[in-house]
């Protein structure tokens, strides 16, 4: 992909983007078209409302407005994504709403684990063979077998069950009418599990990438001649060797952020966490077309966005994919 | 027939995009004052000058949350369904727990419009392979009761004792089967005309009492079938999913269940009639008794509340004979609530409005 294709910003640029981004319209449009059921299937018929064969012809008559591609291409350049059939409300503004709380949740998750990730990942590999490297390395290859349901669930139940530390899910307390310090403090409140269930999702990975990456540069010639020249340790550490690992870790980070409403999926259920991954969790449940290809559209466009972003991103980190043209 | 007031609908053009607060119109004793879309949660005031007084709470809120334990225990809520297991954590932790009379059942769905489902006596043999109690034992860890084929819960005022009922008798499923034809193979497999026996049964994630579970009954189902010869194929979809190939017809067996069964016995037309339940995914929509059909029909115009408890109890006869569906199990439906919070809570004997079991009658908050 982004590795072996340097060229893709380069002098055929844009016009694969352009061209999948089209494609992945077309996906967005038609695939939720295949979900067996509809709307008043998936609401009405296990409801405590028996709607009989006229009432349901007139709701499929009132809901149905679908006018086809050509107006969903038009809805799109617009801003009109037509309504939200559980909720009657423009689509726009329930993704509009959606998307800051799953931007906070995962781009913080994907942050701290990079960071934390990355340090990790150097200090170890330049205390290869000591004891701590090689717990941390066992740790991180368990941890990272483990999925977020499977470290969620624990997580939930011993800080907010037997501990209490912590509320059971939400974002916030709901109508608590906070403001300023205290608002703050009770989002972070919430924001804490579900945030550590995502970082301890994400940082082994970034941990062994990083270490493996640093193992190999540390043996190289040209730090040799770093450290000969009498450089501080630390220097030598960051400025010249960790710079060369970070390459591939930022690539993962970039690829698992492109993820992020798949992502959220899991975490947000669980915690109830008010997402893009709430949101089409419960539209895919009712049926409801017009949010489910929203979303989907939107996860697919963020891929392609953060892909273009890499490559651009690569040719300033590494100048040698930029030379390579 | 639903009454609309004239000075709020005179102004409105666009009548699915109006819901503003002035669109939610109500009687009782809490006024509507947010549903928040992303979170899910929506507030209620008290209404001052509600006619039976000034409720007791001052603001109603209702929560998303996956995890209704953790909720209760941590003080997020007062009041949750839950699942039977939970009951006792929560009792020692000075919760209250109030149950529900049995009021929902889990059913097997059976397309009876298809050979071989279309034989009665076939029907009758699924029915007798069937042991509903290892259902709830193994799957339910025993919270549960096997429910009456006749459709209403035992708990109805209606409930006819003497509906027919089939005991898990395997041998007695066997002896159906051969007389319909069928014969054992080596392996102890039924076929008729040189074709198995072979049935898919579907399965889906199931929503009971609030809360969503994986569901293990398919499974149990399965090797009870097989046992007795039959040998089926699990079919684990998403439930919007099955419920779309049930309304279409496209499926043999399916798991499925509904509530209701409390309420008023207007719910077995909806869940027995094909005219009346089309809408509905939870119906048997069968039409082949034609005194089933009559008696469904005259029972909801009786007036004399004898006269229909005996069309009732004959329905629930038919229905049992007939094996339209199967109702399995009631599950145990549980509430936990705060005692500290000085309000008790309740749930309505045959449930809210038309059998809905939720907790929540407005008795418990008025003074």
């Amino acid at each position: 992909m982004i590795q072996s294709s340097p060229t893709a910003t380069g002098r055929q640029p844009l016009y694969a983007y352009l061209l999948a981004a089209l494609v992945m319209i077309g996906l967005s449009y038609g695939l939720p078209l295949l979900l067996p059921g509809d709307y008043i299937e998936a609401v009405y018929g296990s409801s405590h409302v028996v709607l009989d064969a006229e009432q349901e012809a007139q709701l499929r008559d009132e809901l149905g407005d679908r006018e086809g591609f050509t107006a969903y291409l038009w809805g799109l350049v617009t801003l009109d994504w037509g309504h939200s059939l559980a909720l009657q409300t423009p689509v726009f503004r329930l993704v509009l709403a959606a998307l800051p709380w799953t931007l906070l949740l995962l781009g913080t998750a994907h942050l701290l684990a990079l960071a934390l990730g990355f340090i990790a990942g150097v200090e170890a590999a330049w205390r290869r063979g000591g004891r701590l490297e090689k717990a941390g390395v066992g740790g991180a290859t368990i941890l990272q077998g483990v999925p977020e349901i499977g470290s969620g669930a624990p997580l939930l139940l011993l800080f907010a069950y037997h501990l209490g530390w912590f509320p059971a899910g939400g974002a916030t307390t709901a109508y608590a009418e906070l403001s300023g310090g205290p608002w703050l403090l009770d989002l972070l409140h919430h924001l804490a599990l579900p945030l550590l269930t995502l970082v301890l999702a994400y940082l082994p990975g970034n941990f062994l990438l990083t270490r493996a990456g640093m193992v190999m540069i540390l043996g190289s010639n040209y730090l040799e001649t770093a450290r000969a020249k009498g450089l501080p340790p630390l220097r030598v550490r960051y400025v010249h060797a960790a710079r060369n690992a970070l390459l591939p870790v930022l690539t993962r980070f970039g690829l698992r952020l492109a993820f992020m409403v798949t992502g959220a999926l899991v975490v947000e259920t669980i915690f109830a966490y008010p997402g893009l991954g709430t949101l089409l969790f419960t539209a895919i449940g009712s049926r409801d077309l017009p949010v489910i290809q929203a979303v989907v559209l939107l996860a697919a466009l963020l891929i392609l966005a953060i892909n273009l972003g890499l490559a651009l991103l690569h040719r300033r980190l590494d100048p040698r994919i930029g030379h390579a043209l | 027939m639903p009454i609309l007031p004239r000075h709020i609908w005179r102004e409105v053009s666009d009548p699915r995009n109006f819901n503003e607060p002035a669109a939610f119109i109500g009687s009782g004793p809490y006024v509507f004052k947010n549903f928040d879309q992303t979170r899910g949660s929506y507030l209620y005031e008290a209404f001052a000058d509600y006619y039976q007084g000034r409720p007791t709470a001052d603001r109603l809120i209702y929560l998303r949350t996956g995890q209704p334990l953790v909720a209760l225990s941590g003080g997020q809520a007062d009041l949750a369904n839950i699942r039977p297991e939970m009951a006792e954590q929560l009792r020692q932790r000075g919760f209250e727990i109030i149950a529900d009379q049995r009021g929902w059942n889990k059913k097997l769905m059976i397309n009876h419009r298809r050979t071989p489902f279309n034989e009665r006596r076939f029907r009758q043999a699924l029915a007798y392979a069937i042991d509903r109690r290892e259902i709830i034992d193994r799957g339910h860890r025993g919270f549960g009761t096997p429910a009456s084929y006749g459709l209403l819960s035992v708990d109805h005022p209606m409930y006819n004792p003497k509906t027919p009922d089939y005991p898990t008798d395997p041998a007695k499923a066997r002896q159906l089967l051969e007389e319909l034809g069928y014969r054992a193979d080596a392996r102890g497999y039924y076929h008729r005309d040189g074709h198995p026996l072979k049935l898919e049964l579907l399965a889906s994630t199931i929503t009971a009492a609030g809360e969503t579970a994986v569901d293990r009954d398919g499974e149990i189902i399965r090797r009870q079938l097989n046992a007795v010869g039959i040998q089926v194929e699990l079919v684990n979809l998403e439930q919007a999913t099955t419920d779309s190939r049930v309304r279409n017809w496209r499926f043999e067996l399916a798991l499925s269940g509904h509530g209701g069964i409390g309420g008023d016995p207007l719910i077995l037309v909806e869940m027995i009639s094909g005219e009346v339940g089309a809408g509905s995914v939870n119906s048997a929509r069968f039409d082949g008794n034609p005194e089933l059909n009559r008696l469904l029909q005259e029972q909801m115009t009786a007036m004399d509340p004898d006269k229909r408890r005996r069309l009732v109890y004959r329905i629930q006869e038919l229905h049992a004979r007939e094996v339209p569906a199967i109702p399995l199990y009631y599950p145990d439906t549980l509430a936990a609530y705060q005692p500290a919070r000085g309000i008790r809570w309740f749930f309505t004997p045959g449930g809210i409005g038309k059998g809905v079991p939720i907790p929540q009658n407005k008795v418990s908050l008025l003074p």
